[in-house]
């Protein structure tokens, strides 16, 4: 799995659970159903935060492939000595996955549980590999 | 002496399913739980007959979302299930979801 594949994975997983979340809410509007989604403010919440990661993600993505677009580079010249370019995406489009698994977490094993250190660990090992594909676009392969 | 009343079945299916909830909680966990297995064992097993590999992760989500969709109706009419009930499932489909699109190799997908 590269970076494409990985940015990919995690902004899926994000409009994924936009339109289940979104479909459900509809539904029992829609249907004048007796057990509303929409009643449960948590879900409300996380759906505005995804939206407003994925529309960071995209003012993201233009700026920097605006920016990569107009810049130029000379004989010689040390290309992508910050990488700046290839860390648009890492971090918004982990953040939305973080924010779904949490979600989830916290509905299925309820808020302050023995259990919220895999949480912490599922974190911590998307953002570990987030930050390994940054280094390995602008270095070469880690292996 | 009866083990339960016996539900009004003159009242309509809904009804029937409401009073069998009301003295049997557990009744329409146990049906989601069989629509959810139902679908993804039946799934697996018949993929990897034919195929020799059964891919999970996308049964998964195959599942979730019949179990979501059944949830949903339930939802309709009051006494069959509570909004617990109903975002445990969502989770469960976000999190076939999640496995699905983590679970692929370069260019599958």
């Amino acid at each position: 799995m590269g970076q494409i594949k990985f940015i990919s994975s995690m902004i899926m997983i994000g409009l994924f659970s936009i339109a289940i979340v979104v479909f459900a809410i509809q539904f029992g509007v829609d249907n004048e159903s007796a057990v509303l989604l929409g009643d449960d403010p948590e879900y409300a919440k996380v759906q505005n935060n995804l939206v407003g990661d994925i529309q960071t993600f995209r003012d993201d993505s233009n700026s920097s492939i605006t920016t990569a677009m107009t810049s130029t580079q000379e004989a010689g010249d040390q290309s992508a000595s910050s990488g700046g370019q290839f860390k648009v995406g890492v971090g918004t489009a982990i953040s939305v996955t973080t924010t779904v698994i949490t979600l989830g977490f916290n509905k299925i094993f309820g808020i302050d549980t023995g259990f919220g250190i895999f949480l912490t660990a599922i974190t911590s090992l998307l953002v570990w590999i987030g930050g390994l594909y940054i280094w390995k676009t602008i270095r070469g392969n880690p292996d | 002496m009866s083990i339960y009343n016996q539900p009004n079945l003159t009242s309509g299916i809904d009804g029937t399913f409401v009073e069998i909830a009301a003295t049997v909680p557990s009744f329409i966990i146990g049906l989601l739980v069989f629509v959810f297995g139902f679908v993804f064992i039946t799934g697996t097993a018949t993929q990897k007959a034919k195929t020799g590999h059964a891919d999970m992760p996308m049964w998964a989500v195959m599942a979730s979302i019949s179990t979501l969709i059944v949830t949903l109706l339930l939802s309709i009419k009051s006494g069959l299930i509570n909004i617990e009930t109903l975002a445990i499932v969502i989770s469960i489909t976000v999190f076939s979801g999640l496995w699905l699109f983590l679970s692929k190799g370069r260019g599958e997908l």
